[in-house]
């Protein structure tokens, strides 16, 4: 294979700068794609898209290669690429709205006609990705080639030198952003070959790590946990030179048995389709669950405790909203506490619950529904739905497998098949909680499988919230810290019990929740922990701002007795 | 090859948590995945493949299209599990 030594190009000039006609792009099977090839290809699809007037076309194509070929293409036509969420047909009616045509439908002319490859200017040149939103629609993500090109040069500065010239081979698929970013437009831009299959399967993963030699991997938590059982990683020869996981955070232990294996735990990458990357981790030591921001960000905690970003990755400068909620640490690095909307992750694949349940409404059968997410020994969707008469008599004509066989079929038209639903309860009326809301622990405690444990929550039950006269610098919340909290997995074993460390990051978090906090994090003060909280114990938090010093009290403590105190101390205006 | 069959299937609602499924839900010949068919997907294929491995000490082949040859229904499931179990 040609040696070769990664040089960056800004994505916008990679056409008109180019590189080496023998210089290798991807590998196809055995076959090596060298530039000429590459490059010939997209001229020529390029030529082919501008004698068509439709300017926003709709890209699908399962193929890594073809793909890259054809986005480029479209950029270099003048052309605007719609990337769908998935390739439901449902999905591709609900979007009708946002092409003109479809490159799948196209036919290449093979004449010698050849477009100029020119720079691209990096912002017109449209890129649209879908993901979900809360509403439930569709949400569209428009990005320029700018923004992209921003995030491959951090990309190349952090791992750049780690990987060097190892080639890129990927089980993440590439219509996402972190494939998209990942294994595209960093290979692309920095001149590493990618392979131009995706390993779907741990056994191909084995056969092209020995083609390739050195390569490193992008994959994701759903492959990753799954691959120690798949592969003996001991014996696994050569090894990957780095692997990068994206799409959700990755357990403990699975990071510690890839670390066993392979040498050295994934590089986690957090991140969203709308901000691309924000924080980076490997989970290695006793602060590796904290999160490290990408240095050109500014992340800091909204006043309802969510990640707020400034980000050149974004479309402008204005701080954007992310809905996870964080507890932000003295040294900028950042603890993730869960979502604070009903979107959910299964497989790293997201699912708007509202948008599920709303498809099932739209079912002749359905009376009303809930979706939940559930953590058993692979996360699924429980779906509970209340069916009307037509509904219920066909339940009873053919059965509950029939019926949501039925309804699985139904919502199969707009969501992959790993969001749809697994488990089903049809019952009279949905689940309410003592305050009359459909509350996810009431749904999930209808799936009493034997595998399916809720979701660890990361939060303590909030039972009341009391502001003492009117007072808006003193709160006083009732907690229930239920056994199921993540938190006391792993402290200690034999004795769980609720570490300090997460204390005082809940302390923080309520405090811009309720009070006006300002400023950030910078020290802590006259720390107590008199005694340990155990899982199921019932207390108050007491919060107390003193907005003219910027200092924080809390104290979380029963009538009875005291848990434990301390002074939380801002700084800076942020 | 009855007997395997019918093992698989109990394998498969086994290994996968499938409700309200029993053995004689699953026709020899109904494609396990993809539209129109039983309705696995990509999560059920990994978790599949772990306890084929685990039960049988099934290896799998380096290529996409052959895994998905045989992870196409139960009969295909079925003879890749004989070749091999034979071949040992």
């Amino acid at each position: 294979m040609t040696n070769f030594a990664p040089h960056l190009i800004a994505l916008p000039d990679l056409f008109n700068r180019g590189r080496p006609d023998d210089h290798p792009v991807a590998r196809d099977g055995q076959r090596l794609i060298v530039w000429r090839d590459f490059s010939v290809r997209v001229s020529r699809l390029a030529a082919t898209l501008r004698q068509h007037p439709e300017k926003r076309w709709l890209l699908t194509s399962d193929d890594p290669l073809d793909f890259t070929a054809e986005l480029f293409a479209l950029l270099l036509a003048g052309k605007q690429a719609v990337i769908p969420p998935n390739t439901r047909p449902g999905t591709l009616d609900a979007l009708a709205a946002a092409f003109d045509a479809r490159l799948d439908t196209l036919t290449v002319d093979n004449a010698s006609l050849t477009s100029p490859l020119a720079a691209i200017d990096p912002h017109r040149a449209i890129i649209d990705l879908y993901t979900s939103g809360s509403t439930g629609e569709h949400k569209r993500v428009r990005k320029t080639l700018a923004q992209f090109d921003a995030e491959v040069a951090v990309l190349e500065s952090l791992w750049g030198e780690k990987i060097g010239a190892a080639a890129i081979l990927a089980t993440a698929p590439h219509q996402h952003i972190y494939g998209l970013l990942f294994r595209v437009f960093w290979p692309l831009a920095s001149g590493r070959v990618f392979d131009a299959v995706t390993c779907a399967h741990p056994d191909m993963l084995e056969e092209r790590l020995a083609v390739f030699g050195r390569a490193a991997l992008i994959s994701s938590p759903a492959q990753l946990t799954r691959l120690p059982d798949l592969l003996p990683l001991a014996a696994l020869q050569p090894k990957p030179v780095a692997v990068f996981s994206s799409g959700g955070p990755l357990p403990g232990s699975a990071a510690r048995a890839l670390a066993d294996g392979l040498g050295e735990a994934p590089i986690e990458v957090f991140g969203s389709t709308e901000t691309g990357g924000v924080a980076w981790r490997q989970q290695v030591g006793a602060d590796g669950d904290l999160w490290t921001p990408f240095l050109c960000h500014t992340v800091s905690a909204s006043d309802t405790g969510a990640l707020t970003l400034r980000s050149p990755f974004l479309a402008d400068d204005a701080p954007w909203e992310m809905d996870d909620g964080i507890a932000l640490q003295a040294d900028g690095r950042f603890r993730l506490l869960g979502r604070l909307d009903r979107i959910v992750k299964i497989e790293e694949k997201r699912l708007s619950l509202p948008d599920m349940e709303s498809r099932l409404l739209a079912h002749g059968w359905v009376d009303s529904s809930a979706a939940v997410a559930l953590n058993g020994r692979r996360q699924s969707i429980g779906a509970v739905v209340v069916l009307n008469a037509q509904g219920k008599a066909a339940l009873q004509a053919s059965g509950k497998r029939a019926v949501a066989q039925t309804l699985r079929t139904h919502l199969a038209n707009h969501f992959d098949a790993v969001l749809l639903p697994r488990h089903w309860r049809f019952p009279d009326q949905l689940p309410t909680n003592e305050r009359g809301k459909v509350a996810a622990a009431a749904l999930a405690a209808l799936f009493d499988l034997p595998d399916v444990v809720p979701e660890p929550a990361l939060l303590p039950e909030v039972t009341a919230v009391n502001f003492a006269g009117g007072n808006r610098n003193h709160v006083v919340l009732d907690l229930h810290v239920t056994s199921d909290i993540a938190h006391f997995a792993g402290h200690f074993p034999g004795a769980a019990l609720l570490p300090g460390v997460v204390q005082v990051d809940w302390a923080v978090f309520f405090a811009r929740r309720h009070l006006a906090l300002t400023g950030h994090f910078s020290a802590l003060e006259n720390l107590k922990f008199l005694g340990v909280i155990l899982p199921g114990t019932k207390l108050q938090l007491s919060l107390t701002w003193d907005a003219a010093r910027q200092r924080l009290e809390f104290a979380y403590a029963t009538p009875q007795r005291k848990y434990s105190t301390g002074r939380i101390l801002f700084g800076g205006a942020a | 090859m009855d007997m395997l069959k019918q093992e698989i299937k109990r394998l498969i609602i086994d290994a996968l948590d499938l409700e309200d499924t029993q053995p004689e839900d699953i026709a020899d010949d109904i494609p396990l995945f993809g539209d129109g068919g039983f309705g696995l997907d990509s999560i059920d294929a990994l978790e599949l493949g772990i306890a084929l491995r685990k039960k049988y000490k099934v290896q799998l082949e380096a290529n996409d299209a052959g895994n998905r040859e045989h992870f196409r229904s139960v009969n295909s499931l079925a003879q890749l599990v004989k070749a091999q179990t034979q071949a040992v």
